[in-house]
C-alpha cells in the first residue's frame, strides 16, 4: 500500500519534469526555419550530382546509402530472429483440417496475383523517377503472397527458394558496394553513368540497388508471413 | 591500405552467404562464422596499426561529410573494435567446441551481425548511422537472448526488447531534436555547431541520449532487463552481452557526451549514477545464490564503476576507465563461458553445487580463478593496473567520498567472489567423475587468460594504445579538425 503510494508520487514527479522539458523544446525549437544544411544541398545540387529525378531516392540510396544497407539488414535480422525463435514451436500438429476460402476469393486471387507482382516490380524499377522505391515495392510483392495464403491455406512457398533469393540479392548488394570501393575507394559509390534525369536508365546505381532491395524485401516479408502462418496452424 | 569498412562489408556478405546456403547445408553457418570473425580480427589489427599513426576517415557513396555518411576511426574506436574482434574470436572458437543452438545457421547469422553492429557503432562518424547500428545490435541481441526458447530465455528477451526499444526511440527523438536545430547529422559537424543549439533543447536531447544509453549499458535504475536477460541467455550470448554489447552502449554514450555534446553536467551525472549502480549491484550480487545471477550483478556493478570513473573527466580517469573496460570484458567472457560450459555438462546453477569444483576440474577452476583475481585487481593480472589507476585518479582529484564508496563496493565484491572461490576449493562432496574439457573450449579460454596475465606482467604492451585512445576521447577540437578538414 505504502509502496504504491510512493510509486505514484514518483510517477507524477517524473511526468511533470518530462512535461516541462518537452514544453521547453516545443517553445524553442524553430521548426521550418532555414537551417537545413543537408536539405538545402540535396535540393539544390542533388539532381545534378546524381542524375536521379526523385530526390528522396537519391538521399536514400546514394547520400545515405550506408544507412539503407543497415536498414535492409535490420529487416533481415528481424526475419532471421523470428524464424530462429519460431523454429522450435512449429510443426506440432500437421494434419489439422483447414477451411478453404470461398470460390470467389480463390479465383480472384489467381487473377490478381500476377498483377500485384507486376505492380510491385514497377514501383521498385521506377524508384528513381516516381515516388516509391525498393521498400514499398517489396511490400507490395509480399502482399500478393499474403493474398495467396489467405485464399488457399494449403498454398506452399518453398523456404529454400526464398532463402536462396534473399541470400543472393543481399550478396549482390554488398558486391555493388564493394565495386564502388574497388573503383573509386568509396563504399557504395555510384560507378555507373548518371544518364539524363527523367529516363529509365539514369541515376547511376540507384535502379540497380532498388531492384535488389525490392526483391530482398519481397522475399524476406514473404518468408516472415510464411513463418507466422505455419506457426498459427501448428498451435 | 585496408579500409575499416571491410569489417562491415565482409560480415554482411557472410550473413547473406549463410542465408543463401542455410537450407542446403546445415553446418555452413559454423564454418562461415569462424572464417568471418578471423578475417575481421586480421582487418582490425591492420586498422589499429594505421589508426595509431593517423585517424582513418572513410567516406561512403563518394560524397564528402557532412553530406554523406562517414566512418571516423580514431585510436579509441580502433582499440575497442580490436577488443571486440578478439573477444568475438575467442567466443567463436569456444562455440566450435560444442554444439550450436538450434537452428544453427540462424544463430550464427545473428552472431555475425551482432558483432558487426557493435563494430559499426564504434566506428561510425554519423549520428543517425550510429542509430542504425544500434538497432542492428539490439535486434540481434533480442534474437540471441531468446534463442534457447525456454521460459527464462523468452522472459529475458521480452524484457530486454521492451526496455531497449524505449531506449532506442528516445535516442531517435534526441537525433530529431538536434537535426531540427542544426540541419546536419555528422558528429563532427554537430560538435562544431553545438553552441548554436538552444540551451533547453540541448539539455533535453542530452538527457534523452543519456537515458537511452544508460539502458544499453545497464546503469541503475535503467537496468531492469539485465539480470533476466543474462540468466535466460545461453553461454556465448551472456558473454557477448557482458563482453561487448554493453560496452558498445557505453562507447556511444562516451563519444556523444565527450566529443559531440561536451556539456559539463555529464560529469556529475556519470559520477552519481555510476557510483549508485556500483554499490547497489554489488550488494545485490552478495545476496544471490545462483552463480550466473551473481556474475550478472557483478557485471552491472563493473559498468557502474567504469561510468563513474569516466565521470571524473580527466585524461587519466578516461585512461583508467578504458583499461577497466578491457579487463572486465576479458574476465567476464572467461567466467560466463566457463560457467556456461560447466552448466551444459552438469546442470549446476547454485553456488553451493560448485563445492569442490576447483579440485575436481583443476583446469577450468584455475581459469575461473584467474578471471576472478583479474577482476578484483590482484597483482600480476591486468586488473591490478586498472584498479590502481582508478583509485589513484580518484584520490588525486580529492573525491574522497567517491573513494570511500568505491572501496566499500570493492570490498563487497571481494567478499562474494572469495566466498565462491572458497566453496569451489573446499573438499568435494560427491565424486562425479570429472569430464575432460573440450580442446577448442580450452584453447579459447586459455587464450583470454594468457592475454590477461601478459598484460598484467607487461602493461606497456597495451598502455600505449589506451593512452592514445584516452587522448582521442578528450580532444574535441582535434576530432572536428581531422574529420571536417581532412
Amino acid at each position: 500500500m505504502m509502496k504504491d503510494w510512493f510509486r505514484n508520487i514518483i510517477g507524477v514527479i517524473i511526468f511533470v519534469i518530462v512535461g516541462i522539458f518537452l514544453y521547453s523544446v516545443v517553445i524553442h525549437n524553430t521548426f521550418g526555419a532555414d537551417k537545413m544544411v543537408l536539405g538545402n544541398h540535396y535540393v539544390k545540387d542533388g539532381v545534378q550530382e546524381t542524375g536521379a529525378q526523385n530526390i528522396v531516392t537519391t538521399i536514400v540510396v546514394l547520400y545515405r546509402g550506408f544507412d539503407t544497407l543497415g536498414e535492409v539488414t535490420v529487416l533481415f535480422l528481424a526475419a532471421t530472429a523470428l524464424g530462429a525463435i519460431l523454429a522450435g514451436f512449429r510443426d506440432k500438429k500437421k494434419n489439422k483440417k483447414k477451411t478453404r476460402a470461398s470460390l470467389i476469393v480463390s479465383i480472384t486471387t489467381k487473377f490478381l496475383f500476377p498483377m500485384i507482382i507486376l505492380f510491385g516490380s514497377y514501383i521498385f524499377i521506377h524508384g528513381h523517377l516516381t515516388p516509391g522505391g525498393g521498400f514499398p515495392g517489396g511490400v507490395v510483392i509480399a502482399t500478393a503472397f499474403l493474398l495467396m495464403f489467405l485464399a488457399d491455406p494449403y498454398a506452399f512457398v518453398s523456404e529454400k527458394k526464398l532463402s536462396i533469393s534473399e541470400g543472393t540479392v543481399g550478396m549482390l548488394y554488398v558486391i555493388t558496394g564493394l565495386v564502388g570501393l574497388y573503383l573509386f575507394q568509396n563504399f557504395l559509390e555510384s560507378f555507373l553513368p548518371t544518364g539524363s534525369p527523367g529516363t529509365l536508365l539514369s541515376g547511376g546505381i540507384i535502379p540497380v540497388i532498388y531492384v535488389l532491395i525490392g526483391i530482398k524485401v519481397g522475399s524476406e516479408l514473404t518468408g516472415l508471413l510464411n513463418n507466422l502462418r505455419e506457426d498459427e496452424n501448428a498451435i | 591500405m585496408v579500409s575499416p569498412i571491410l569489417i562491415i562489408a565482409f560480415s554482411l556478405f557472410a550473413a547473406f552467404f549463410i542465408a543463401f546456403f542455410s537450407k542446403i547445408s546445415k553446418g555452413i553457418g559454423r564454418i562461415v562464422a569462424f572464417i568471418t570473425v578471423s578475417v575481421n580480427l586480421v582487418i582490425s589489427i591492420y586498422v589499429i596499426q594505421n589508426a595509431m599513426v593517423k585517424p582513418i576517415l572513410v567516406f561512403t557513396g563518394g560524397f564528402k561529410p557532412p553530406f554523406a555518411i562517414n566512418l571516423a576511426v580514431d585510436q579509441l574506436s580502433a582499440f575497442l573494435v580490436l577488443l571486440v574482434q578478439i573477444l568475438a574470436f575467442c567466443m567463436i572458437s569456444y562455440q566450435m567446441g560444442k554444439k550450436g543452438e538450434l537452428p544453427e545457421n540462424k544463430f550464427y547469422t545473428l552472431f555475425i551481425l551482432n558483432v558487426m553492429g557493435v563494430s559499426g557503432m564504434m566506428m561510425t562518424g554519423d549520428i543517425f548511422n550510429l542509430f542504425v547500428f544500434f538497432e542492428i545490435t539490439a535486434i540481434s541481441s533480442y534474437g540471441l537472448v531468446a534463442i534457447r526458447k525456454d521460459k527464462a530465455a523468452l522472459e529475458g528477451s521480452m524484457k530486454y526488447l521492451i526496455i531497449s526499444s524505449i531506449g532506442s526511440s528516445l535516442f531517435l527523438i534526441a537525433i530529431a531534436l538536434i537535426y531540427g536545430q542544426l540541419g546536419t547529422l555528422n558528429m563532427a559537424d554537430i560538435a562544431q555547431k553545438i553552441s548554436m543549439v538552444n540551451g533547453s533543447v540541448l539539455i533535453t536531447a542530452f538527457l534523452l541520449i543519456v537515458s537511452a544509453f544508460f539502458i544499453e549499458s545497464e546503469i541503475f535504475p535503467f537496468n531492469g532487463w539485465a539480470p533476466d536477460a543474462y540468466e535466460g541467455s545461453n553461454d556465448t550470448v551472456t558473454a557477448m552481452l557482458s563482453g561487448f554489447i554493453s560496452k558498445a552502449g557505453l562507447y556511444a554514450l562516451l563519444r556523444l557526451s565527450f566529443i559531440v555534446f561536451g556539456i559539463g553536467i555529464k560529469n556529475s551525472l556519470f559520477l552519481t549514477f555510476g557510483i549508485t549502480t556500483f554499490i547497489i549491484a554489488e550488494l545485490s550480487a552478495l545476496r544471490q545464490t545462483r552463480l550466473k545471477r551473481m556474475l550478472a550483478y557483478s557485471s552491472i556493478g563493473q559498468m557502474g564503476l567504469i561510468l563513474a570513473i569516466m565521470g571524473i573527466g580527466t585524461q587519466q580517469a578516461v585512461f583508467a576507465g578504458i583499461f577497466q573496460i578491457f579487463n572486465h570484458a576479458f574476465s567476464k567472457a572467461i567466467l560466463f563461458l566457463a560457467f556456461g560450459y560447466i552448466f551444459i555438462h552438469t546442470g549446476w546453477r547454485e553456488i553451493e553445487q560448485f563445492r569442490g569444483f576447483g579440485r575436481k576440474r583443476p583446469f577450468l577452476g584455475a581459469l575461473m580463478s584467474i578471471a576472478i583475481l583479474n577482476l578484483l585487481g590482484f597483482p600480476i593480472f591486468a586488473g591490478f593496473w586498472s584498479k590502481i589507476a582508478i583509485l589513484s585518479e580518484v584520490g588525486r582529484n580529492a573525491k574522497f567520498l567517491v573513494l570511500v564508496f568505491i572501496l566499500f563496493a570493492a570490498v563487497v565484491e571481494v567478499y562474494y567472489y572469495f566466498r565462491f572461490l572458497k566453496i569451489s576449493y573446499s573438499a568435494p562432496v560427491d565424486d562425479t567423475a570429472p569430464k575432460k574439457t573440450n580442446f577448442a573450449v580450452g584453447i579459447s579460454l586459455t587464450t583470454m587468460a594468457v592475454i590477461v596475465i601478459a598484460v598484467g606482467v607487461y602493461p606497456s604492451i597495451i598502455t600505449n594504445f589506451i593512452n592514445s585512445a584516452a587522448m582521442a576521447l578528450m580532444d574535441k577540437a582535434h576530432y572536428i579538425q581531422w574529420v571536417l578538414g581532412g
